[in-house]
């Protein structure tokens, strides 16, 4: 299994290309706007704390990651190391699969650090307590990477363009989160063709809005654990399609 | 490359299963697009919100938003009263008249900010007990107070949540208060605000309310109470405190 050294790899390379430097900047976000904050809205400065802080790790996370996603695979086609990497024993599919966990080792280690970042944040300067909701969403913010780092990639695969690549991803995103209410759409919209139109984009986008439980931890009754596993399970189904589709693309290519 | 496609075509259908039983228990838990009343001409927070999923970060902004409207100048009324001013001076010569905190004309786009808030992120407790406090007790305008709690109730139906019932209360305690029978909006308000954790607009609401109903010993010991837990309000407190003074000394 040539998965892990691959794997390994990517998380050299991304730390020698000094991505790390983005959780500096969201510890000097934070604090700032801890600072902030705290004048503007002393009643609600935890709940605003949290949000700006959950907010900054997955936009973070996200830019980060379609960056690091599109640039891994194309850079190294441009650069013509990968002729290398394929003279070696490799399976195609191994080679994207092990990009990809290196990836998303690096991302699941920034979101650890700056959610830890946070939580010290908030329990210093509010009265702050643990919510379970808390965890769970940054668990989410994981998952919905999952699914937009496996976008990302094939899209690299399939356009060979990392500016299409990334605003391919970039659009699949902001349509993801507004999946919920295209279907209310397509309810109640009268012509058919825009109906389907409709009901195609909701099927086929990935839904992040389901994956959304930082903007339901003031929800009284959050959201059920099997629905929550579900959930998760949907975006480690769609991760795997999308990787499958990248590699089918990657074994068409000639080195 | 045809096992490829072939469990492309398996792991799909199980994705159109697993989304539509995540459909039939899932609850889209925010009003959807369609509801949306009250929009600025720039409705960037409205639009964050629904295409970045930042709704809950975007109620916070249009309350922040709220709060510096509210804390600021009364321009509606200062706009309202230089329009006055200048008629009058046009028609009948020089003639002034003073602003007060609860002219109905203050602060008028209040209401609709706070329904911007709750429209962003309807489980936002703060905005129905401060705004509903501001728009209702200060500024008397009951039937807007009336409608943001009925929409908090809506949305935060839960019997076992002490924050439901505060909306509740508040309602009662608006009614009440909007016929002058503040024995009754007293004892409603007292029930609703524990001291400990109510925000410093409710406190004034319940000692204004004891002065209105001519309990200047309690309401002295509310502002006691607020100078204690909001030094900020020291200054103001003594005021209040040495004007309630001032009555019961009048009464003896």
């Amino acid at each position: 299994m040539n998965i892990l050294p691959i794997a390994e790899y990517t998380i050299m390379e991304n730390i020698r290309s000094k991505i790390f430097y983005i959780l500096l900047l969201f510890v000097l976000i934070m604090i700032g706007s801890s600072l902030v904050f705290s004048s503007l809205a002393p009643s609600t400065e935890a709940r605003v704390i949290t949000d700006i802080g959950l907010a900054c790790i997955e936009m973070f996370t996200l830019m980060t990651g379609i960056f690091a996603a599109v640039n891994l695979v194309l850079q190294e086609i441009e650069n013509r190391t990968i002729y290398l990497l394929m003279t070696r024993p490799l399976r195609r599919w191994e080679y994207i699969v092990g990009r990809y966990l290196g990836v998303l080792v690096i991302l699941c280690f920034n979101i650890v650090t700056m959610l830890c970042v946070l939580m010290l944040l908030l329990k210093v300067s509010t009265n702050w307590t643990l919510d379970p909701m808390f965890i769970w969403s940054a668990i989410t913010i994981f998952f919905k990477m999952i699914i937009i780092i496996a976008i990302a990639m094939t899209a690299s695969l399939v356009f060979t363009s990392s500016v299409t690549a990334m605003a391919f991803s970039f659009l699949v995103w902001v349509i993801g989160h507004f999946s919920s209410e295209l279907k209310l759409m397509a309810e109640k919209v009268q012509s058919l063709l825009a109906k389907g139109l409709l009901y195609t984009l909701y099927y086929t986008v990935p839904n992040f809005q389901i994956f959304n439980l930082k903007d339901k931890l003031g929800i009284p009754e959050g959201m059920p654990m099997d629905v929550i596993a579900l959930v998760l399970l949907y975006g480690i189904t769609y991760a795997v399609i999308l990787l499958v589709i990248g590699s089918l693309f990657f074994a068409r290519k000639e080195f | 490359m045809r096992r490829g496609i072939i469990s492309i075509i398996i792991l799909a259908v199980i994705l159109f299963k697993l989304q539509s039983t995540i459909e039939s228990r899932y609850v889209y838990p925010f009003p959807p697009l369609t509801t949306m009343k009250y929009v600025e001409d720039n409705p960037y927070l409205e639009l964050g919100g629904l295409f970045f999923g930042l709704r809950s970060l975007a109620a916070d902004i249009a309350w922040i938003k709220t709060l510096q409207y509210y804390g600021g100048p009364n321009e509606d009324a200062i706009k309202e009263e230089h329009e006055h001013h200048t008629n009058e001076e046009e028609h009948e010569g020089h003639h002034h008249h003073d602003l007060h905190d609860n002219d109905m004309t203050a602060y008028r786009k209040l209401y609709s900010l706070c329904a911007r808030a709750v429209w962003l992120d309807p489980y936002f407790m703060h905005v129905y007990s401060i705004g509903s406090a501001a728009i209702g007790f200060v500024q008397e305008r009951y039937d807007e107070a009336a409608l943001l709690l009925k929409e908090g109730v809506v949305w935060n139906y839960d019997p076992n949540n002490v924050q439901y019932w505060r909306m509740n209360y508040a309602l009662a305690a608006l009614g009440y208060n909007k016929v002058k029978d503040y024995k009754n909006t007293i004892a409603i308000l007292e029930k609703m605000i524990d001291p400990v954790d109510s925000p410093l607009i409710l406190l004034r609401v319940l000692a204004n309310t004891y002065e209105k109903n001519e309990d200047y010993e309690k309401a002295i010991k509310m502002w006691r109470f607020i100078s204690y837990k909001f030094p900020e309000e020291t200054e103001h407190a003594n005021k209040k405190m040495s004007y309630l003074d001032k009555r019961i000394s009048e009464i003896k």
